[in-house]
């Protein structure tokens, strides 16, 4: 009978939203003072004028391109494969998907300096541990992404029907599969990327100047500075999200959150 | 005509390639299963055989029994206690939240702007949230300042930042958008015509949520709890850059250990890495069981 | 006095009129059905008297009582949904207890009740069963028990069968039927199926766009629809545009034949068009010569079980025609053939609007 807004709702709502604002605005309100008694962008200057800034994020987004191709490269076909051929083997994929949840980013970095630090395979000092370690992370909503693609899409029907009119496999999977599934792709895709970009963990104990590390080294360092990079971080993260939705909302598929903190 | 099509598709690949199908099949799921066992089952098992092995390589359960040492249980009680009461107040504020979202009758664009900002905030961590916070609540932080200015010193009433509540605020800050997420279809999976079948049946408010809305919610609202427990229990980033290192969590005990062995013993290091595994899958367990019953209610 | 009065009731959402001034009286122990397309105010209704909506104007009487204001928990109103809405956290005996666990009955009158109710609907092995264990035929039995326990004054039901397959439709309808005589409660049956409100009810209420088309017991509605909605809405029907060419000896030109009902009509009304209304059923081909003759060609058949319909084109308008599938009484006409088709001017229905 009642249709009126609840105002205990809207307590909460704006309780909770005050809790999330405040660090934002007040980080903001700290980033305009680096000249003393007057407010102003110098932070920010100072930080567009760093090399290193340059530098570190530049590496680090290459990292997250590299992780995004290599994660879709070896999960796209195999995903795809266990839908088609191996019901069976998918139940073991979606388990082996779930691991990483397991193996926090510090227990990953151990495991991998433990094993290939040393005779036989010594890979510590390799770009490519550093991307097998962040597919790790991206794997269970890489994962998640495309297996969600490629159930709303029929596969098998789709696979039949393109086959019937005489496509190999590379065709079927790049001009049918992957098409069908890009929203679910680039979801996965840009969730990856925002991972990836401030990920410390992994970038810090193997030892590479990312963006991640980066922004630590600041934050001890500087004062107001590290202010300015968090909302910068902070409106990139708000960027690559938007990008998301906006994709979703074109491809009408649900979107997912959730990262490594 | 789907099934012509599928008959023709099978005709065109003729018995002779039987074989070579199944071989290209298996192919095909090769990678990601030597992918795995590189880089997943070895360095985990490497830590959990480690785990078990003294200075030369034998068999012992010393570490495990050294994992009794005070320092290490404080830290795993620690994490426990940061994890556990993030989870839960993360639950109960989210949840608080999601209900008024779905549930509080307010207009459409409170949704629209809720959903996607928890997305960006349950995603918004490490250092950048770390330094959020400490420009909000650290000694000379805007709120601390502010209410110092009010009369109210937040630090000589015992608040401070860089220990226990003060990363628990911190984690909170991820933790709540994340059960936001989680939760709000589970608030709406909750039909109208339960309330309304309650209601002609005599019950009040009060006794439908109590008999119908909360227990069908409990299952997805304890599998909340835990994932958010695991959420917590694994994060690194946030707490070093916080704390740098001074507040003794697991994680950042592991941290320590992988740069400067601080505990004189590699192999403990890596039972108190297997330790957090172990914990890690009991939550995870746990959480896939939860999460199985609530998915039978709420289909 | 009538046992629910409904009176002047109306609901308006923001500027639209859902629910225009609605009056209606329901004798105890009646069997309503409210009959109408989607959106014609029939849900709302049955909302408003449930309590889940509050009624923009007018009052809801029950026995008596007026509970217009009174909240839904105090009603003591039975209802079943579309969606069955059982408590999925409960087995089936918890959800029919539900309300006698809130009335704070004893446990033995709860157990006595629940297992008196499993009875009536024949499912007493499936106590301990969960909702999600059973079929929706059975959810919905299990609804109905639900909310029938607490002896309500009045059971609603909203589409109570939509949900389920045509099969179980049936046999369940005829339950709900057996079971409201059996327990004499006054029941109104919300539906879009014509079918069901016929084949139920003692009386049915037509609405459309929110006002009431016709009240009335079955075959008065399916007989003598008052209005031209009410007669397409129920069964199937030929209406067809006729001239009247001689007003008060009710005989109508239509094209270049003529035929002729049972009504007079006023001589000022002569040459203007009047709309005739004719049940297919009602409607024979090549029979006696002494009815209403029209001349026509077959131009489609279907088979339909135990009637044929034929598409028949008359002056260039297609009429059915329903014959029993049964060819040791007649030959049925092939497609194309010319044939004459047979009416009494008394089976045809002049319609008001």
């Amino acid at each position: 009978m009642k249709k009126r807004p609840s105002l205990i709702a809207w307590l909460f709502i704006v309780l909770g939203t005050s809790y999330f604002l405040l660090p934002l605005i007040a980080t903001f309100l700290f980033s305009l003072r680096a000249k003393k008694d007057t407010l102003g962008f110098t932070a920010y200057q100072r930080v567009f004028e760093d090399s290193s800034f340059y530098a570190t994020f530049r590496f680090s987004a290459l990292m997250a391109l590299l992780t995004i191709i290599a994660s879709m490269l070896l999960l796209v076909p195999t995903v795809y494969w266990a839908y088609l051929r191996h019901p069976r083997l998918h139940r073991l994929i979606e388990l082996v998907s779930l691991m990483p949840f397991v193996i926090p980013p510090i227990v990953l970095v151990f495991g991998l300096i433990k094993s290939y630090s040393r005779p036989p395979v010594i890979l510590v000092q390799s770009r490519g541990l550093l991307i097998a370690g962040y597919m790790v992370l991206a794997l269970p909503y890489m994962y998640r992404a495309i297996d969600a693609g490629l159930r709303a899409t029929n596969v098998k029907t789709l696979t039949e029907a393109a086959q019937s009119l005489g496509a190999g496999w590379p065709r079927i999977i790049w001009q049918v599969i992957v098409p069908n599934i890009r929203g679910a792709l680039v979801n996965g895709a840009f969730l990856t990327f925002a991972t990836v970009l401030g990920e410390l963990t992994l970038a810090q104990y193997l030892a590479w100047p990312a963006f991640g590390p980066y922004l630590a080294r600041i934050s001890q360092n500087k004062a107001y500075e590290p202010a300015a990079l968090t909302i910068i971080s902070f409106a990139l993260t708000w960027v690559i999200f938007g990008i998301v939705l906006l994709f979703n909302s074109k491809d009408q598929q649900q979107t997912q959150f959730g990262g490594t903190h | 005509m789907a099934e012509q099509a599928s008959e023709r598709g099978r005709g065109a690949q003729s018995p002779r390639l039987d074989l070579r199908r199944i071989n290209w099949s298996w192919l095909g799921t090769v990678p990601f299963f030597l992918f795995a066992c590189a880089f997943l089952l070895l360095p985990s098992a490497s830590l959990v055989i480690g785990s078990f092995q003294d200075n030369q390589g034998n068999f012992t359960l010393q570490n495990i029994a050294d994992l009794s040492q005070p320092s290490i249980v404080n830290a795993y009680l620690l994490s426990m206690q940061v994890s556990g009461v993030t989870a839960l107040l993360g639950t109960l504020v989210g949840g608080l939240l999601a209900w008024a979202m779905v549930l509080g009758r307010l207009p459409r664009f409170v949704r629209a702007f809720l959903i996607p900002f928890s997305g960006v905030a349950s995603n918004f961590a490490g250092v950048p949230l770390a330094f959020a916070f400490i420009a909000t609540l650290g000694r000379v932080g805007f709120v601390t300042v502010l209410l110092k200015d009010l009369g109210f010193n937040l630090y000589d009433k015992g608040f401070n930042l860089y220990s226990f509540w003060g990363l628990s605020a911190t984690y909170l800050y991820f933790q709540i958008p994340l059960v936001v997420l989680i939760l709000t279809p589970a608030f709406e999976a909750l039909r109208p015509q339960w309330r309304e079948a309650a209601e002609s049946l005599g019950a009040s408010g009060s006794y439908y949520w109590r008999s119908v809305a909360l227990p069908i919610l409990t299952p997805a609202l304890l599998s909340t709890v835990v994932l958010l427990f695991g959420n917590a229990f694994g994060a690194y980033a946030t707490a070093y850059a916080l704390t740098g290192g001074s507040l003794n969590i697991v994680p950042i005990m592991i941290g320590a250990q992988i740069q400067g062995d601080i505990l004189h013993n590699p192999n403990l290091g890596y039972a108190l890495a297997f330790g957090m595994m172990l914990i890690m899958t009991l939550v995870l367990v746990l959480y896939s069981w939860l999460q199985r019953r609530s998915a039978r209610w709420l289909q | 006095m009538a046992f629910i009065e409904l009176h002047n009731l109306t609901k308006q959402f923001g500027p639209t009129t859902v629910v225009s001034p609605l009056n209606l009286a329901v004798e105890r122990g009646e069997f309503l059905s409210v009959l109408g397309p989607s959106g014609c105010g029939k849900t709302t209704t049955l909302r408003m008297i449930a309590g889940f909506e509050a009624p923009s104007g007018g009052s809801i009487k029950i026995d008596g009582a007026d509970i217009t204001r009174t909240p839904p928990s105090k009603r003591k109103i039975g209802i079943v949904f579309q969606s069955y809405a059982l408590f999925p956290n409960m087995s089936v005996a918890q959800n029919i207890g539900y309300g006698l666990q809130i009335a704070k009955l004893s446990k033995q009158a709860i157990q006595q009740r629940v297992d008196e109710m499993l009875a009536i609907i024949h499912m007493q092995e499936f106590a301990n069963r969960y909702p999600h264990q059973l079929s929706g035929g059975q959810q919905q039995r299990v609804a109905l028990a639900r909310a029938l326990a607490i002896r309500p004054q009045v059971l609603l039901l909203d589409e109570p069968l939509s949900a389920l397959d045509a099969k179980i439709r049936v046999s369940l309808r005829q339950d709900i039927r057996a079971i409201q005589r059996e327990l004499g409660i006054t029941a109104i049956y919300v539906t879009h199926d014509q079918e069901e409100a016929l084949s139920l009810s003692d009386r049915v209420l037509i609405m459309q766009k929110g006002e009431v088309e016709q009240l009335g017991t079955p075959a008065e509605i399916y007989n003598n629809p008052k209005t031209s909605f009410v007669a397409q809405f129920v069964g199937t029907l030929n209406t067809l545009e006729a001239t009247l060419h001689d007003a008060k000896r009710g005989i109508l030109q239509f094209g270049s034949q003529q035929f002729e009902v049972s009504d007079s009509f006023d001589a000022a009304l002569q040459g203007t068009t009047v709309q005739v209304a004719l049940r297919p059923e009602r409607l024979s081909l090549n029979g006696a010569v002494s009815q209403n003759q029209l001349h026509g060609v077959v131009k489609e058949q279907m088979l339909l079980g135990p009637i044929v319909r034929f598409h028949v084109e008359v002056e260039q308008h297609l009429l059915f025609v329903d014959v029993f599938n049964d060819t040791n009484v007649s030959r049925l006409p092939n497609r194309g053939e010319a044939v004459v088709v047979n009416f009494a001017p008394h089976d045809c229905l002049v319609l008001a609007r």
